[in-house]
């Protein structure tokens, strides 16, 4: 026996252990993009990941938007984008490596990507017509609200992320692509229910059809159509409710953000400056006082009580106030006053006549402050400001790009 | 496994027949002062038959059909090997032989660097061999820790005081930046795991998987520190390798040892504390130490039980060994069993079996010390619980003060759980056989698995205020580690002075790791196990297969030169098909100045040996997880419905092994007839193709990618320096000196430039052209002269130094390295008259910055336990300045640099007599005492832990750190 002949042996013994292993903790792009069951789960994992996105699209608006102030002056990523304490040299800058305005974008470019895999693939599958319409229209909406949500953070986006060097566009032919996929999102839906979607793809609790005609209403808004953002406002039945659950373990970062840490409380002026009898005050806010960072006086939110609460996703005082905002601006036939005042009783106030809102800026005035109370922490106030022109009272019109947005995408525009 | 077992078979074929005639050699074998030389060795120049001697320096061989002239090789620890030859062939031959000390320890065989036995002489790169008599009288239970100070050019940082800590062991500088450092450990040929698992973040004190080896059973450790390893640890070795060999036994009388030990441990330093009598209202208060509360003087006790024997042909080793040691802080404890039995056995006359196996168990109960992703526990608890408050637990409602930022340490103490077990077995079999005479082929299988468990409890009700529902944590990971070896070697017929052998093999590695983390918060009441109101549970799988082949040629002529090349092909299931096969040759060469001829009446009265070496070799390291390559699709819960997405990590299917490529030059030098040795490497080791997540454009829908985007590189010196001061036969002293340094530096680094290190509270960065894992936060704001400036630009201290307003606070900058400079160590060792021994051992590193987040907080006005900020109370400074002070991170870089009186040990050796009248054949009894003093400017508890354990780049962080304890043992030594 020579010692060649022994690693020829060896060779030979050693030759059925293979090196090639799969992965028992995770599945691999090639076996689950090429079976329906497959793009089933990843139609599931996209409604996940739209879940994982709303937080920062509440607080980071909110903050920026004047409407939240943070607790902790050592989390750099959340004092960042701070409005308070305005015109001060020690206003910080919004850095672009700050971890929130990473995740801000890039969880809502995860969205989009799990949406582009299911609408990528769905015609590679074999699922029924009525499933895979359904599929494609869960994610057109999602993909839409992720985009339409960025467009209203950032000045440019790029819409089109197939490659990896993506194209930006003008906040113009953003919104006109978020519009186009929700409007066909709408066609997909509207087309035949399927069974199978309902009960193995779509999440318990959302209501999908009305929530992209909520979406589609308040991107029609933020377009300047407001024909179609009152007729999609008028669409969404007065008791259509929708919303995304979380569960004892999987908690709701919202809850975690402002119940548990306290880490964002909203600013004081929200209770000072409120009608008297508003409902709403005790409703979202509590009276104790929180220390903030940079002397802005807090109180504490009371948005959600338990980290098992939904995210809701429509809101009627939203939809009532589209309406009233799409008559008033776009002279449409309608009386806005019916709309608001709808909001004013819920909240338990009193109504409001042509006399006491006898133009078009008294109108938008009263929706503007209706908004401020109803849609306190849900991302709305920043978008708001901008559409109402007041823009100066928020921390900065647009957000910054991501550090490593910036750094592997030559096409990144200068910073606003 | 299959494919294991086919290769037996292939081993076990055809056996040449045996002989008949004997001779039987006897003798002692003496050093030059004529004392005994223990387990010396003795064998034919073939190395076919080999004994050892006893403890006296006695040896009897029994030499199967003997040459005429036998050729017969003497060899020990320590000493020049000696060749002598005998006539007689058959009956009794009594042969006594005196070795001479070996300074420079050239004669040591080692297999560490070529896995052929080589001696050290014949290595072109540098390899360190440490005996058990070095480590014995350490008094320490981690044989990794023991090894501090004894390696030059290694540097051991022991990162934690809790009984069973983590050591960090580092060759050479850092070879990673993403992965584990350490080196990759070897034990009687089983490729054993150390890693430091980290289930649970319980503030930097991890046990790494060493520490379930019991030291009292090691013989030998050879280190390899560099490109030697090349050859046969290819793509695992960027960290170098040491290989561990344990106690084997020797055929004779039964050798029976009995060691009994017990020890205290102490913490050596208090911090001063805060004792103005008024807080910052103004109120006056009543201010407590609570360091006597929480630290605590610990014993420890160990007991060691071994047997050795055998016969010409089966040779075993047994031995049992029970540690049980407290800690420092109250409430915490380990205890570690252990079992060893290692046999010998000659099949036949051409075939050896050897095999070991261990078994050990530990417990360990322990505390959280706060940490990198979480601040409860006990020695944060001092830092952050103002010490104008009474922590005690009420009297009369017997319920403890809550925590004023997380926990109530006393009640921590009182009734926190964090018990932690290893059930671990280790087993080798090695069959070797010797077909034909030159050829010797060995097969050996490894074989090492464990399981940790890692839990934590905190009751309902407790003192931790987001704790207070409760907490029960159980991780569980069970890890396989198999290796199944072929090396074959050849040593073909000399060539008048040319020798040349060649070696070749197959090396098999397989590893599976199985982790299981279950939490359940909101207890139920006093129920202590993972059941709650919420409950979460995970679990991740990894396996990976590594196969290599290596081929070696190594030629000699005569004692002049030794040329060694050799090439590994490697193959890990980490990596893509198209990139899976890597190569690493390696060349090291070695001229002896000294054996020219002509040189011994030129230079030889002054340098009696002169040898010259380089060595040049390429190695690599693989990526974290087996699975990193793939674009994976994972788990995405989705309310009520489990879906899949894509991981934001994009998969990377041309990720290649980490490589490093080391170059290094030294020499070797003997003066003054044998008693001065000095050795001397330079070294020059370049990481290039560093594994680093690379940020990808985020607008893609994907994170980050893992990348061969980094490089880096280490240069530095080795010093080692060993003198025989004093040598007659009733007194000896040895010293031995080394010194290293090292220059790290990281040459590149990903497109997005510099980076923080996760979980390093976001100091701790990679750049471009810096060490890697430097300090970078605010900075102070200084004028041209230096001076501290406020918000207004002015000086913040009067013309008399007084501070009289607040500092401003700077811009990020690099602040500090905590990359050891140099690291150096002095070991004096005197033996009187056979019977005394006495050892001391000074060691300690410079050049380096640690990071004390401890004074930070110990001077942050909302606890102020400090005694820093009594002169904030005090008046001496203005208000808000320490508010203002703790923003600034500078302040809290201090000087690293430490000297440590590390080992002093005394044992007596009684006289036989005395030893008789316990019926022992010999007794040793030892004091020793390990950490005895530290010299340091730093200001915390110590400067050696690290809340970052044994993270790679995570270094010099203080934050609630156990400090390593000060010990003093005595121990005795029975042998019958």
């Amino acid at each position: 026996m020579t010692p060649r002949l022994l690693i020829a042996a060896a060779s030979l013994a050693f030759a059925a252990c293979s090196l090639d292993i799969n992965n028992p903790n995770a599945a691999t792009e090639e076996t689950v993009v090429s079976s329906a069951a497959g793009l089933r789960a990843v139609a599931i994992g996209l409604q996940g990941r739209f879940g994982n996105s709303l937080a920062e699209a509440v607080w980071i608006p909110g903050l920026m938007g004047g409407e939240l102030g943070t607790t902790n002056s050592s989390l750099s990523q959340h004092r960042e984008f701070q409005r308070f304490p305005d015109a001060s040299a020690n206003t910080p800058r919004i850095e672009p490596v700050n971890s929130d305005l990473l995740n801000f974008w890039s969880r809502h470019y995860l969205v989009v990507r799990s949406a582009d895999d299911v609408l990528q693939n769905l015609s590679k599958v074999t699922l029924s017509p009525a499933t895979a319409s359904a599929m494609s229209g869960l994610a057109k909406g999602m993909k839409g609200y992720a985009l339409g949500t960025l467009a209203e953070a950032w000045q440019q986006i790029p819409v089109d992320i197939t490659g990896t060097q993506s194209r930006y566009v003008s906040r113009t032919e953003a919104l006109t692509t978020v519009l186009s996929l929700l409007q066909s999102a709408q066609q997909d839906l509207a087309a035949l229910p399927s069974a199978e979607f309902n009960t193995q793809v779509l999440v318990t609790g959302l209501d999908l059809s009305n929530t992209v005609r909520l979406w589609r209403a308040r991107f029609s808004l933020a377009a300047g159509q407001f024909q179609a953002a009152l007729t999609e406002a008028n669409a969404v039945p007065l008791n259509a409710a929708s919303e995304f659950r979380y569960s004892t373990t999987d908690q709701n970062p919202l809850w975690a953000a402002f119940t548990a840490s306290r880490y964002f409380g909203a600013i004081a002026s929200f209770r000072t400056g409120a009608e008297t009898g508003d409902s709403r005050v005790n409703r979202y806010t509590g009276a104790t006082t929180l220390s903030a960072f940079g002397g802005a006086a807090l109180n504490p939110l009371a948005i959600f009580a338990a980290g098992g609460e939904a995210f809701p996703l429509i809101s009627q005082d939203e939809l009532a106030l589209i309406r009233a905002e799409a008559i008033v601006r776009g002279n449409l036939t309608g009386d806005p006053l019916t709309h608001i005042n709808a909001v004013r009783v819920r909240a338990g106030l009193g109504i409001r006549s042509t006399t006491d809102l006898p133009n078009q800026t008294a109108l938008l005035d009263e929706i503007l402050k209706q908004r401020q109370y109803s849609l306190i922490s849900t991302g709305a106030r920043w978008a708001d400001l901008r559409r109402f022109g007041r823009i100066v009272q928020a921390r900065a019109a647009w957000l910054p790009y991501p550090d490593s947005e910036r750094a592997n995408n030559p096409n990144t525009p200068p910073d606003p | 496994m299959r494919c294991i077992f086919r290769l037996l078979t292939a081993l076990l074929i055809a056996a040449p027949a045996a002989a008949t005639a004997q001779l039987t050699v006897r003798g002692r074998i003496t050093d030059e002062t004529g004392r005994g030389i223990p387990f010396a060795q003795v064998l034919v120049a073939d190395a076919r038959q080999a004994t050892s001697s006893n403890e006296e320096g006695i040896y009897r061989l029994l030499v199967a059909a003997p040459a005429s002239p036998l050729a017969l090789q003497y060899r020990a620890i320590g000493f020049k090997s000696r060749r002598v030859s005998l006539q007689q062939t058959s009956g009794e031959a009594i042969q006594d032989v005196r070795l001479d000390r070996d300074v420079l320890q050239l004669s040591q065989i080692t297999v560490a660097a070529t896995r052929v036995e080589t001696e050290r002489a014949q290595l072109g790169a540098s390899l360190a061999t440490i005996n058990a008599d070095q480590l014995q009288n350490a008094a320490v239970p981690q044989i990794d820790a023991a090894l501090t100070g004894k390696i030059a050019g290694a540097l051991v940082q022991l990162n934690s005081g809790t009984p069973g800590g983590g050591t960090s062991v580092r060759l050479r500088g850092l070879s990673t930046i993403s992965r584990s450092a350490e080196p990759l450990y070897i034990i009687d040929g089983v490729i054993v795991d150390n890693s430091s698992n980290q289930l649970i973040d319980l503030g930097g004190y991890t046990s790494n998987r060493l520490a379930d080896l019991d030291p009292n059973d090691i013989e030998r450790i050879e280190v390899v520190k560099g490109a030697a390893a090349a050859a046969l640890y290819g793509s695992r070795a960027n960290n170098g390798v040491v290989q561990i060999f344990t106690k084997r036994g020797r055929s004779g009388a039964l050798q029976t040892t009995l060691r009994l030990a017990v020890g205290q441990d102490a913490v050596e330093t208090r911090l001063p504390v805060n004792r103005a009598t008024v807080n910052a209202a103004g109120v006056s208060v009543t201010r407590y130490d609570w360091q006597d509360d929480l630290f605590q003087t610990a014993g420890t006790a160990n007991a060691q039980l071994s047997l050795g024997g055998g016969d010409d042909k089966t040779q075993f080793f047994l031995s049992g060994g029970y540690l049980n040691q407290e800690g420092v802080v109250r409430s915490t404890d380990y205890q570690r069993a252990n079992f060893r039995l290692n046999v010998d056995r000659e099949l036949t006359s051409w075939l050896r079996l050897a095999t070991t196996t261990s078994y050990s168990n530990a417990n360990a109960s322990l505390q959280p010390n706060g940490g990198l992703t979480t601040s409860f526990g006990v020695l944060t608890g001092f830092f952050f619980n103002s010490n104008d408050r009474n922590l005690r637990r009420d009297p009369t409602t017997g319920a403890w003060p809550a925590g004023q930022a997380f926990s109530n340490p006393l009640e921590v103490i009182a009734n926190w759980q964090a018990p932690q077990r290893v059930s671990r077995f280790t087993g080798g079999t090695t069959l070797t056989a010797v077909p034909i005479e030159p050829l010797t082929i060995s097969y050996r299988f490894g074989f090492d698995t464990y399981a940790d468990q890692q839990s934590q409890f905190v009751p309902r009700g407790g003192s931790a205020t987001a704790l207070v529902q409760g907490l029960a944590i159980s991780a569980n990971l069970r890890a396989q580690l198999i290796n199944s070896d072929v090396d074959a070697v050849y040593k073909w017929p000399a060539l008048g002075r040319l020798q040349l052998s060649t070696s070749a093999g197959s090396n098999y590695q397989q590893q599976k790791f199985d982790g299981t983390i279950a939490r359940a918060e909101d207890l139920a009441l006093l129920v202590q196990t993972v059941q709650g109101s919420r409950q979460f549970a995970s679990q991740s799988r990894d396996e990976r297969r590594i196969l290599g082949f290596y081929g070696q040629q190594q030629a000699s002529w005569g004692d002049l030169l030794t040329v060694t090349a050799a090439l590994r092909s490697d193959a890990s299931s980490a990596f893509g098909a198209d990139v899976r096969q890597q190569y690493f040759p390696k060349f090291g060469g070695t001229l002896d100045i000294s054996s020219l001829k002509g040189y011994e009446e030129v230079a030889g009265k002054w340098v009696n040996r002169l040898r010259l070496r380089a060595g040049l070799g390429k190695s690599g390291e693989q990526p974290p997880g087996s699975f990193d390559r793939f674009s994976n699709y994972v788990f995405e819960s989705s309310a009520d419905k489990a879906g899949l997405v894509n991981s934001t990590q994009q998969g990377n299917q041309q990720l290649k092994p980490e490589r490093a490529r080391e170059l290094e030059f030294g020499a070797d030098i003997e003066l003054l007839n044998g008693r001065l040795g000095v050795e001397v490497t330079r070294f020059d080791k370049r990481v290039s193709d560093l594994i680093l997540p690379r940020a990808v454009t985020p607008s893609s829908g994907f994170i980050q990618q893992l990348a061969n985007v980094g490089e880096l590189k280490n240069t530095g010196l080795e010093l080692l320096v060993r003198a025989f001061n004093v040598r007659r036969k009733n007194l000896t002293w040895n010293t031995s000196v080394t010194y290293a340094t090292n220059n790290p530096e990281v040459t590149q680094v990903s497109s997005g430039g510099a980076f923080f290190i996760p979980e390093s509270f976001n100091i701790i960065r990679v750049d471009k052209g810096q060490a890697p894992g430097h300090f970078f936060g605010t900075t102070y704001v200084r004028d041209s002269q230096g001076r501290i400036l406020n918000a207004q630009n002015q000086p913040i201290a009067d013309a008399n130094g007084n501070v009289t307003s607040i500092p401003a606070i700077g811009t990020r900058k690099i602040i500090g390295d905590p990359n050891p400079g140099a690291n150096w160590s002095l070991i004096n060792e005197v033996t009187l008259r056979s019977s005394w021994n006495v050892r001391v051992q000074v060691d300690g590193v410079r050049d380096l910055d640690l990071f004390n987040f401890d004074r930070r907080l110990l001077e942050t006005p909302a606890f102020g336990v400090g005694a820093a900020y009594e002169s904030e109370l005090t008046g001496k400074v203005p208000r808000g300045y320490f508010q203002a002070r703790r923003s600034i991170f500078e302040e809290y870089i201090e000087d690293g640099a430490f000297t440590k009186l590390r080992e002093v040990s005394v044992s007596y050796s009684t006289p036989a007599s005395l030893a008789r009248a316990i019926r022992a054949r010999a007794a040793t009894v030892t004091v020793s005492g390990r950490n005895l003093k530290t010299w340091t400017d730093y200001r915390g508890w110590d400067p050696e832990a690290n809340a970052g354990g044994q993270r790679t780049l995570v270094r010099g962080f203080g934050f609630g750190t156990v400090p390593i304890p000060r010990t003093v043992q005595f121990s005795i030594n029975l042998n019958y």
